[in-house]
């Protein structure tokens, strides 16, 4: 049986906490769910993954001051070249990282949003 | 009505769960809400913005081992500079936070101290420049009338690195200190200590040694300095005044390189 406050469920009958307005304690096993996407970086995930078979165009949606994603990115070993949306900035002179170097084909790529419009990335290459 | 385990309040009427002992399990849509900080990183709170319209030095609290934030930090357009806590270890070493105007912060507590990393973004802080406005032909004016005696007005320098007219509240229409210019003597927040020397350079009146700084001297722009006209006399004794100052900025005490030079005026009606 879900658990309700004021009629609003709170606790559903999978055990899934929704509706929830805030939080304020420890966690410790406590993990994002890790979900595939497309071309849509959704900052409601907190964890998303995407391989590449191609050149991609991603977009973002649900940009919200605070919000914070990771994105496991595989380029393949082709090292297929993604393109972000222009809210996307990267660090220092603002230059991309280079996606497709030799031995690198995959990334840690954390988003960052600034506030409503602009998210700030960091991305971190593998072999 | 709220959820209670042995009387203590897990989820509020509010829908907010509170006194979570633990949570195990996986998440969704779950994001920190943001908080913004004037100059205190609570550890508690787990993304922080701050957006600074000064130079700010910051604080921690609620630091419990463990315990992560980021801080989302905007240094302004002028590249304000932030210090912080002593009891932050970097990453191989502080950043220069003058590199780069945004910054995301991450700040983990390990107790007694905290490690910080950083990475900079885009949006560079302008390279500072120190400049100075008027020339020998066309020095810049700060006009005013007389008004009750005594006529006082000047032009004052000040460690924020701008600009002000001062015009005594007792001269008619006088407007007290307003600022002429943020980007004249330094278009920055100044990144070290500057000198600057005045002297008279023409005009029918000079300087005020009393109620100017130190004249024909270099002096640290540490703190406000100013150079003003002090007339005591009836304005009807005297027709149009007027007071040419010259000023030097030099980032040595010996005055040099002078890098930059400006005229600035002081003008004032007489009736005589």
């Amino acid at each position: 049986m879900a658990i309700k406050i004021a009629g609003t469920t709170v606790i559903n009958n999978s055990r899934a906490v929704t509706n929830m307005t805030d939080i304020a304690g420890n966690y410790g096993q406590f993990h994002g769910t890790a979900e595939t996407i497309t071309t849509v970086l959704d900052m409601n995930k907190p964890v998303m993954t995407r391989t590449l078979t191609a050149a991609t165009t991603f977009t973002a949606t649900n940009i919200a001051t605070g919000r914070c994603c990771l994105l496991l990115l595989n380029v393949s070993a082709s090292g297929h070249l993604p393109t972000w949306p222009s809210s996307i900035q990267w660090p220092g002179n603002g230059a991309e990282p280079d996606w497709d170097a030799t031995g690198v084909q995959h990334w840690l790529v954390g988003f960052t949003c600034w506030d409503n419009t602009t998210i700030r990335a960091t991305a971190t290459g593998w072999g | 009505m709220a959820i209670k385990i042995t009387n203590s309040t897990i989820i509020s009427d509010g829908r907010a769960f509170i006194n979570v002992d633990n949570v195990q399990g996986t998440y969704g849509n779950l994001h920190a809400s943001p908080s913004s900080v004037t100059s205190n990183i609570t550890m508690s709170n787990s993304i922080q913005t701050c957006i600074m319209t000064g130079n700010v030095t910051f604080t921690l609290s609620g630091g419990d081992e463990g315990r992560t934030t980021a801080l989302l930090l905007d240094t302004g357009s002028s590249g304000h500079t932030p210090t912080f806590p002593s009891s932050i270890l970097w990453v191989g070493s502080e950043p220069t936070w003058s590199g780069s105007r945004y910054w995301q912060i991450t700040i983990l507590s390990r107790g007694t101290y905290q490690t910080g990393t950083a990475v900079g973004y885009a949006g560079s802080s302008p390279t500072e420049a120190v400049t100075l406005g008027g020339t020998t032909s066309s020095p810049v004016n700060n006009f005013d009338a007389t008004g009750i005696e005594p006529f006082e007005a000047g032009w004052r320098f000040k460690a924020d690195g701008n600009v002000y007219k001062w015009q005594h509240p007792n001269n008619a229409g006088g407007d007290s200190e307003t600022l002429y210019s943020t980007t004249q003597w330094n278009n920055i927040t100044p990144s070290q200590t500057y000198y600057i020397k005045a002297s008279n350079y023409s005009g029918t009146v000079n300087l005020n040694v009393a109620n100017s700084d130190t004249l024909n001297t270099w002096i640290a722009l540490t703190g406000t300095r100013e150079f003003n006209v002090y007339d005591t006399r009836d304005s009807n004794s005297y027709a149009d005044e007027n007071c040419v100052m010259k000023i030097e900025i030099s980032a040595n005490s010996s005055g040099s390189p002078v890098l930059a030079t400006g005229y600035y005026k002081v003008s004032y009606v007489g009736t005589a």
